[in-house]
C-alpha cells in the first residue's frame, strides 16, 4: 500500500478545513497543522509523508522556509506544493508547484496531477522511507517469522546501545563510544538506513571529543525516526 | 556429520543472520558474543571454521586470532570487518586469516567463501 499522507499547513481553520475534507474524501491521510514547526515536528518524530502543502505565509517559518528547512536540516526532500499568495508570482525557482486559494475540487485535480508527474509510486515511496526491508527479505527469501524477530532486535537492541553510548559520552569513555558506535552500525545499514550508518561511522572516526554528543544525539534521533515509521507501517503484514 | 562453525560476533541482527543463513546452508552453527565466550567454547568443541568480528568486547581482535592460531591452528577464520577498517584487516590477514567478509553480508558471498574455507580444512586435515 502506498504511502497516502499530506501534510497540510494553513492557517485559515475554515480554508484548511476545507482542503482536508476534499483530500480526505479522496482517500488521502490529511495531517494539518495551523503552524509550520507543527509539520517539522511530526517530519522529525513520524517519518515522511507523500506530500508537503504549505501556505506561502504560514508561521512562524513561512512556506519557502519550512520546504528550506526540511531540506538543509532535516534531509528530507519531499516533493511540496506551496499555497501562493495571489500575488506572489509563479516564477521562483524553488517552486515545484503551487496550489492558489480559495482551495475546491479543483485544486484536488492539480494535486492529483502533480503528484502523476513526479516519479512512479514506487520511487516515491522508495524516496520517503526511513528504513527498507529489501536485504532481510533478499537474506531470508521473505521469512516473515526472520524478518519479524530482527525488527525486534533492532528495537531493542540498538535503543539499548544507543543508552550505553549516552552513558559513555557522560563519563567521557570516548573509546567506548566509539566501540558501541563500531557495533551498532550494521543494523542500521540492514535497514538500508544510510544516514545511521554514516553517523556510525561518524562516531568511530571523529577525532573531536566534544562532537561526539552531537551525533549521538542525531543517531538518537534517527533511531526513532525509524522506529516511528515501522510503527506506522507495519510493514510484515505486507510481505 | 554436519560442519559446525563459530560464529563470534556482538551485533545481534548479525549473529541472527548469520545463524539463519548458516542452518539454511546445512551447517551447525554455534555463537558467542565477546572474546572471552569464543575462548571457552573453543576449549570445550570442535569448529570446522570460525567467523569473527575483531572488535570485540573483553579480548581484542589480534588476541584472539593469536589464541586461535597458537591452540587451534587447523581451524580456518573468516573475518567479518566493515568497510572502512582497511588497516585492521590487512594486519589480521599477517596473523594467517583465511579470508574476510564484510558487513552487513551478501547472501550469496557468505555461501561460496564458507564453503570454499571449510575445504581448504578438509584438503589439510586429509594430507
Amino acid at each position: 500500500m502506498y504511502n497516502k499522507k499530506i501534510l497540510l499547513v494553513e492557517r485559515q481553520d475554515d480554508e484548511r478545513g476545507i482542503l482536508k475534507k476534499i483530500l480526505t474524501n479522496s482517500s488521502f491521510e490529511v495531517l494539518d497543522f495551523s503552524d509550520s514547526m507543527g509539520a517539522i515536528q511530526w517530519v522529525m518524530e513520524n517519518g515522511n509523508p507523500k506530500l508537503l502543502i504549505l501556505e506561502e505565509f504560514a508561521v512562524p517559518l513561512n512556506g519557502w522556509q519550512t520546504m528550506d528547512y526540511m531540506r538543509s536540516e532535516l534531509k528530507k526532500d519531499h516533493p511540496t506544493l506551496i499555497v501562493l499568495d495571489a500575488d506572489t508570482k509563479t516564477s521562483n525557482k524553488k517552486l515545484q508547484g503551487y496550489l492558489r486559494k480559495p482551495y475546491s475540487d479543483k485544486t484536488l485535480v492539480e494535486i492529483q496531477s502533480f503528484l502523476d508527474n513526479l516519479k512512479t509510486p514506487d520511487e516515491i515511496e522508495e524516496l520517503s522511507k526511513a528504513y527498507s526491508l529489501d536485504y532481510l527479505i533478499d537474506l531470508s527469501d521473505g521469512n516473515k517469522e526472520f524478518i519479524s524477530e530482527s525488527l525486534e532486535l533492532f528495537k531493542d537492541s540498538v535503543s539499548e546501545r544507543i543508552t550505553a553510548l549516552q552513558a559513555a559520552i557522560d563519563q567521557q569513555q570516548f573509546g567506548e563510544v566509539r566501540k558501541i558506535a563500531h557495533s551498532i552500525k550494521p543494523s542500521f545499514h540492514m535497514l538500508l538506513n544510510h544516514k545511521g550508518k554514516e553517523l556510525c561511522q561518524a562516531l568511530e572516526h571523529c577525532k573531536i571529543d566534544n562532537e561526539l554528543s552531537v551525533l549521538v544525539q542525531e543517531l538518537k534521533l534517527e533511531y526513532e525516526l525509524i522506529q516511528n515509521q515501522i510503527t506506522l507501517d507495519s510493514p510484515i503484514e505486507k510481505i | 556429520m554436519k560442519k559446525k562453525i563459530l560464529v563470534i560476533e556482538d551485533n545481534p541482527m548479525v549473529v541472527k543472520s548469520l545463524e539463519f543463513k548458516l542452518l539454511k546452508e546445512g551447517y551447525d552453527v554455534a555463537t558467542a558474543i565477546d572474546g572471552r565466550r569464543a575462548m571457552e567454547q573453543l576449549e570445550t568443541n570442535s569448529f570446522d571454521l570460525i567467523l569473527t568480528d575483531l572488535m570485540l568486547p573483553f579480548v581484542s581482535g589480534d588476541q584472539l586470532i593469536e589464541h586461535i592460531k597458537i591452540n587451534h591452528p587447523n581451524i580456518p577464520i573468516i573475518v567479518l570487518s566493515t568497510s572502512t577498517q582497511e588497516d585492521i584487516i590487512t594486519n589480521a590477514f599477517t596473523m594467517g586469516v583465511d579470508d574476510f567478509i564484510t558487513k552487513p553480508f551478501s547472501p550469496n558471498e557468505l555461501a561460496l567463501r564458507v564453503k570454499r574455507s571449510i575445504g581448504s580444512l578438509k584438503k589439510t586435515t586429509n594430507r
